[in-house]
């Protein structure tokens, strides 16, 4: 349908070679099935960012306005319902994908040298996937997300010597308020989402640069 | 440019188009060409296991585009789809007025009054309580809903009866009873209400502009 259009960019800019380079790379024997929760958590990062597009369109991150424009988008717009629990329950399993690629990666071994760099970066994205989950859970501003934030900025707030500080600076004063749920928001939506994908294209390059690890 | 190289005129397509289809079937007989071979060859290649586990791959990844993309168009559309429906909100009963109630009867006079909007706006569910308003009779079933809001700056006008005019505290704006600028500095006659009768309550819709003919404009 496309061939005629595909020729006559290809005439132009020639891009089969590169599309070759990138895409045509022979994987190795040892590839099992385990190797795919990667993949699988980039699958649901994707997800994420489709599903948490349309909600953005839909959420207002106000305490007066939050917990209305959610259940509205739910209760008044086409698919809200499901396009609202693909987003929570996404998150989950992208929670639990990348635990499962970690622990992949823990049993065979394939942290040792040299990929202990690609092993500590993915550390840290383990940690940006755990903040999108505990900065999202506050948005829909309900009782239990405003107690279950509550407790996690506690909790924060117990790290010696900088905790009170730090929960300070994450909560936007001393107390849980309006100015916490927009700090959230700007984390969840602008702050986070760069940070965790410059992270996997890097991770995603070593990768490719190292290869895949040798059975054990 | 020798002569031989310049095609007749009943050759010559026109800037843009193709050999007519009746051309192209002439063709159909000869021997075909390098390309045309190279073509049906491409067609008609053998599905190998590659081609077949990258078609798969396309469709099934074609497949989770489309039922992630469907919810997620048919939701971010869905809003422009909605048909505007006005909204309405008892201003008042018409016929004899009990204790508290304003009375409607009364034709020609500015009678200021209050009622709760229960406008919406998607999620917003917030329903002011006493927007003030001046209702005006003007007899057979026919209501003019002044809003008492100066077009100015917004200052609450005051009906005075003597003068028969509106006037604004502020600024020296005078609208007269049918809420034409009379002097001042008002860009527009006053803002008025969308109205009907219904059951001999008197509703209040959607909040408009006039112009300098008492024209809607918005």
């Amino acid at each position: 349908m496309f061939a005629r259009s595909a020729q006559w960019i290809e005439e132009r800019l020639g891009l089969r070679p590169v599309a070759s380079r990138v895409l045509d790379k022979p994987v190795p024997r040892n590839i099992t099935w385990l190797h795919c929760f990667g993949g699988l958590t980039f699958f649901t990062f994707i997800l994420q960012v489709v599903t948490g597009i349309i909600l953005a369109f839909f959420y207002v991150p106000s305490p007066d306005h939050a917990r209305d424009s959610v259940r509205w988008f739910q209760d008044s717009i086409p698919f809200g319902t499901v396009v609202r629990n693909l987003h929570r329950v996404g998150a989950s399993a992208m929670v639990v994908l990348v635990f499962l690629h970690m622990l992949r990666v823990f049993v065979h071994a394939a942290y040792r040298k040299p990929r202990e760099l690609n092993w500590v970066l993915g550390l840290s994205l383990l940690l940006l996937v755990l903040g999108f989950g505990f900065t999202g859970y506050l948005l829909p501003w309900d009782q239990k997300a405003f107690w279950a934030t509550n407790v996690g900025l506690n909790i924060v707030g117990t790290v010696p010597l900088v905790g009170e500080a730090l929960a300070n600076l994450l909560r936007g004063g001393p107390a849980l308020g309006a100015l916490t749920l927009l700090r959230f928001f700007a984390l969840h939506v602008f702050v986070l989402p760069i940070l965790l994908a410059a992270g996997m294209l890097l991770h995603f390059a070593m990768v490719r640069k190292q290869g895949i690890a040798r059975p054990l | 440019m020798p002569r031989s190289s310049k095609r007749e005129p009943h050759q010559m397509p026109f800037p843009g188009m193709r050999a007519s289809k009746s051309k192209r079937r002439e063709r159909k007989g000869e021997r075909m060409g390098p390309i045309r071979r190279s073509r049906l060859v491409l067609v008609t290649a053998p599905v190998t296991r590659r081609r077949f586990l990258s078609r798969t791959l396309g469709w099934v990844t074609a497949g989770i585009a489309a039922a992630l993309g469907a919810p997620a168009v048919s939701a971010v559309v869905a809003p422009a789809l909605r048909k505007e429906v006005s909204q309405w909100s008892p201003v008042g009963r018409l016929g004899d007025p009990e204790a508290d109630e304003p009375d409607l009867s009364k034709t020609g006079v500015p009678l200021l009054t209050t009622f709760t909007s229960l406008l919406e706006d998607a999620y917003m569910k917030a329903t002011p309580q006493n927007v003030p308003v001046f209702v005006i009779n003007h007899g057979e079933g026919s209501f003019t809903i002044l809003d008492v809001r100066c077009t100015h700056l917004g200052c609450p006008v005051a009906w005075d009866e003597k003068k028969e005019e509106f006037l604004s505290p502020c600024h020296g704006g005078v609208f007269d009873a049918d809420g034409r600028v009379l002097a001042g500095p008002p860009p527009r006659p006053l803002d008025r209400y969308e109205f009907k009768v219904e059951g001999g309550v008197l509703y209040a819709g959607a909040l408009f502009q006039v112009d300098e003919d008492l024209e809607r404009v918005t």
